[in-house]
């Protein structure tokens, strides 16, 4: 790799021009891939994500039953259970038993078509989820950064001192003012702040709120829908919303919002004074055109490194909230749900909660890995050798 | 610091106000009538008047939310619809559970993550380093609910006859009944006559086997609590094995770290009281951050492990649409993580002195 270094040093003493960088560096994006593929991690995750894909998609040929269909009455089978679904061809059975890879689930259903076609779902969840999450995240966060005031314009000027009604300030005058108000017993006092409070603070709060309202409005709220354990406010939408897989997908997508909208704000502010926004306006581009093709693209990489690892995430609640019984309702083949209708029979077929368990995690691992690998690679901040 | 201090805890003043809406929403936003969501469909009209009056659903929303607010202040979390009974005597009888599993969880976390960030940062790319990083990245992928149902089988039925067998359900051992502190101490001679502070802390089954000097049934506590408090701290145990690492890896750089080599101190005193004593920092306020994991583990794991704790009551409270059950045990553990991330935040802030004093 070029040393940094010597290479702005080289470019201010005779600036290349952009055909030359693209010659020397690549494009971004080839220079994003090439760092991609050199981290370890990434590739791992890639390849099991791949892997997972395949399977999801050519499910119908690499499953070798129906998922719902049931195996009782058919010839092998009888139905006792679970006792029945101790033979499990991944652990050597007798070659006259019929096969069945992972075995037979509680209602004599196999359990490898089902594992297989529980891949469908949870990717479908945990993408979908994500790519909603970050359509609103992203455009509540460019909102909110793009009509933050600057620090001067909402500072207000009482009896000569400036009081900035900036951040926790406005929160002092807001709850402090009414207080001595009502509480202060000298009555000159009480007038005194009383007609500070109507002719300085007010106008100043409400002409600060004005300024900032979609800021503070987005902001705030994003700040209570954070200060709840994420599961517990999945659980809580969901109550509202009622049980289902379309809810529980709504519900996940709701708690990451706040994510995501905050990784778009912070990307907005970063980068909102730079000159060749100053610029744009002057050329009197609208706000919109401003947002979503000068601002946005700098927010893209953070917002795809954590979109991955909040796919993983994405699949993992989902998986918990099935397993509640508030996610996909059986005979849907989800993982999680799978676990839950076997969990009371972990001491004798333990193996109905190991394998949809190990798909869980493995499809998680593989979005966990490609995402701290794609935040080595990308983040040319993090890029510190 | 003051300045500090006050702008910390006056921001927490609009989440909480937010908390409380969002928990005031969740109730009205149930599709349907309010009054039938909650007592059923079969409510006759007059029981409905009655239970709009008791409850002040005939007001305003503005006014409905004002008395939602004076009864949560006031520690009215209204009635649980299935047990009929009030809510804070609930959580009051229940989180002692949900409260001893956490924080044992997250002690596990900490003693086992923080010594092995410690080790893989200090021989980095080594065998160890590899290992735990890739054994930390599995951990933080493992559903947690998965990992409980493995560990009871494991140590619940293929060790079972042998000395590592751990017992997969309850608190206690069938047939051990507990001797509330207060009853040894004849500080209150039934449960009836006990504050409700006293049955907390007489529930915390471990704090009530030391306050009575009951050796035995402390054993048996610690025992029934190590499988879900594995359980539970698994993924927090990941994620500060990671934070420690790099955290460490940082220090590790720095040029006092060299200074403290070259004053020829000890290679353990260099690492662990120089380069391990700053890295700890940024690993404090992790543990703020992980209050909703071990909540999020321990509403998953408790019915796994047949606990009666907070979280198993909230799950059943949803299956059985008990709402203002949800509700309330929903705003004291938000309630409760604001306060948690507060104090995490104020430590940091104690913590490092380029924060306290500027």
């Amino acid at each position: 790799m070029v040393n940094p270094t010597m290479a702005t040093a080289d470019a201010l003493a005779n600036p290349p021009t952009i055909q030359e960088e693209r010659r020397v560096y690549g494009s971004l994006w080839q220079e994003a891939i090439k760092n991609l593929r050199r981290n370890r991690s990434a590739v791992l995750g890639m390849i099991i994500i791949a892997i997972l894909l395949l399977i999801a998609i050519f499910a119908p040929v690499i499953a070798t039953h129906d998922p719902l269909q049931s195996m009782i009455g058919e010839p092998g089978h009888t139905g006792r259970l679970p006792a029945r679904v101790a033979c499990i061809h991944a652990f050597g059975c007798p070659a006259e038993e019929p096969q069945h890879l992972m075995g037979l689930d509680l209602n004599a259903r196999d359990l490898f078509s089902r594992v297989v076609y529980g891949s469908r779902v949870s990717l479908f969840v945990g993408v979908t989820s994500v790519t909603f999450a970050i359509l609103i995240g992203s455009t509540l966060g460019l909102i909110a950064g793009y009509a933050a005031g600057s620090t001067k314009s909402d500072s207000v000027n009482f009896f000569g001192n400036q009081i900035s009604l900036r951040g926790w300030r406005r929160w002092f005058w807001i709850i402090v003012f009414p207080v001595i108000t009502v509480w202060d017993r000298h009555w000159i006092i009480r007038l005194i702040v009383f007609i500070g409070t109507l002719t300085v603070v007010v106008p100043g709060i409400v002409l600060a709120l004005i300024m900032q309202f979609p800021e503070e409005m987005i902001m705030r709220f994003m700040d209570v829908l954070l200060a709840f354990p994420s599961l517990l406010l999945a659980i809580a939408i969901v109550t509202v919303l009622g049980p289902g897989l379309q809810n529980a997908l709504l519900a996940i997508a709701i708690v990451a919002v706040p994510v995501y909208a905050r990784l778009a704000r912070a990307s907005v502010l970063s980068v909102k004074e730079s000159e060749y926004i100053t610029a744009n306006r002057a050329l009197g581009a609208n706000p919109f055109r401003i947002l979503f093709i000068h601002i946005l693209p700098n927010a893209i990489t953070p917002l795809i490194v954590q979109g991955t690892l909040g796919i993983g995430t994405a699949v993992l609640e989902a998986a918990a909230l099935s397993f509640l019984g508030l996610g996909a309702q059986p005979p849907t083949p989800e993982w999680g749900a799978i676990l839950s209708e076997s969990r009371n029979y972990v001491f004798t077929a333990p193996h109905l909660v190991f394998f949809p368990g190990l798909a869980i995690m493995i499809t998680v691992l593989g979005f966990n890995l490609l995402g701290d690998g794609m935040r080595d690679a990308l983040d040319p901040r993090l890029n510190r050798n | 610091m003051l300045r500090f201090l006050t702008r910390r805890i006056l921001f927490t003043i609009p989440v909480l106000i937010g908390i409380l809406i969002v928990t005031f929403a969740l109730i009205r936003l149930i599709p349907g009538d309010p009054c039938r969501a909650v007592l059923g469909e079969r409510a006759t009209d007059e029981i409905c008047d009655a239970y709009f009056q008791r409850y002040g659903l005939n007001e305003s929303i503005p006014t409905q939310f004002l008395i939602y607010v004076r009864n949560v202040l006031q520690g009215d979390l209204g009635n649980s619809l299935r047990y009929s009974r009030p809510v804070t005597d609930l959580l009051a009888e229940r989180m002692p559970t949900t409260v001893e599993l956490a924080l044992a969880a997250l002690l596990f976390a900490v003693v086992v993550g923080v010594p092995l960030g410690v080790i893989s940062a200090y021989r980095h790319n080594s065998a160890v380093d590899v290992t735990t990083m890739l054994g930390a990245n599995v951990g933080v992928s493992m559903p947690v609910f998965w990992l409980g149902l493995m560990l009871s089988y494991i140590f619940g039925v293929i060790l079972k006859d042998t000395p590592f067998a751990l017992p997969p359900t309850g608190r206690l051992t069938a047939g051990l009944s507990p001797e509330p502190f207060y009853i040894a101490w004849g500080l209150a001679e039934t449960e009836r006559l006990a504050s409700p502070l006293m049955i907390f802390i007489s529930r915390l089954n471990i704090l009530n086997a030391i306050l009575t000097l009951n050796g035995e049934l402390l054993l048996d506590a610690i025992r029934h609590l190590i499988l879900p408090a594995i359980a539970v701290g698994t993924i927090p145990l990941a994620i500060i094995a990671r934070m420690t690492r790099s955290s460490v890896l940082e220090t590790l750089d720095q040029d006092y770290v060299r200074t403290a080599r070259s004053k020829g101190l000890r290679e353990f005193v260099v690492v662990v009281n120089h380069a391990v004593r700053n890295a700890l920092l940024p690993v404090v306020t992790i543990i703020g951050l992980n209050f909703g994991l071990l909540i999020s583990g321990a509403v998953l794991t408790e019915t796994i492990f047949g606990l009666t704790g907070a979280g198993r009551t909230l799950v059943d409270g949803i299956t059985s649409r008990d709402y203002t059950l949800v509700q309330g045990f929903t705003v004291v553990i938000a309630v409760a993580f604001v306060v948690i991330n507060l104090f995490t935040d104020l430590l940091y802030a104690y913590l490092d002195p380029r924060i306290r004093l500027s």
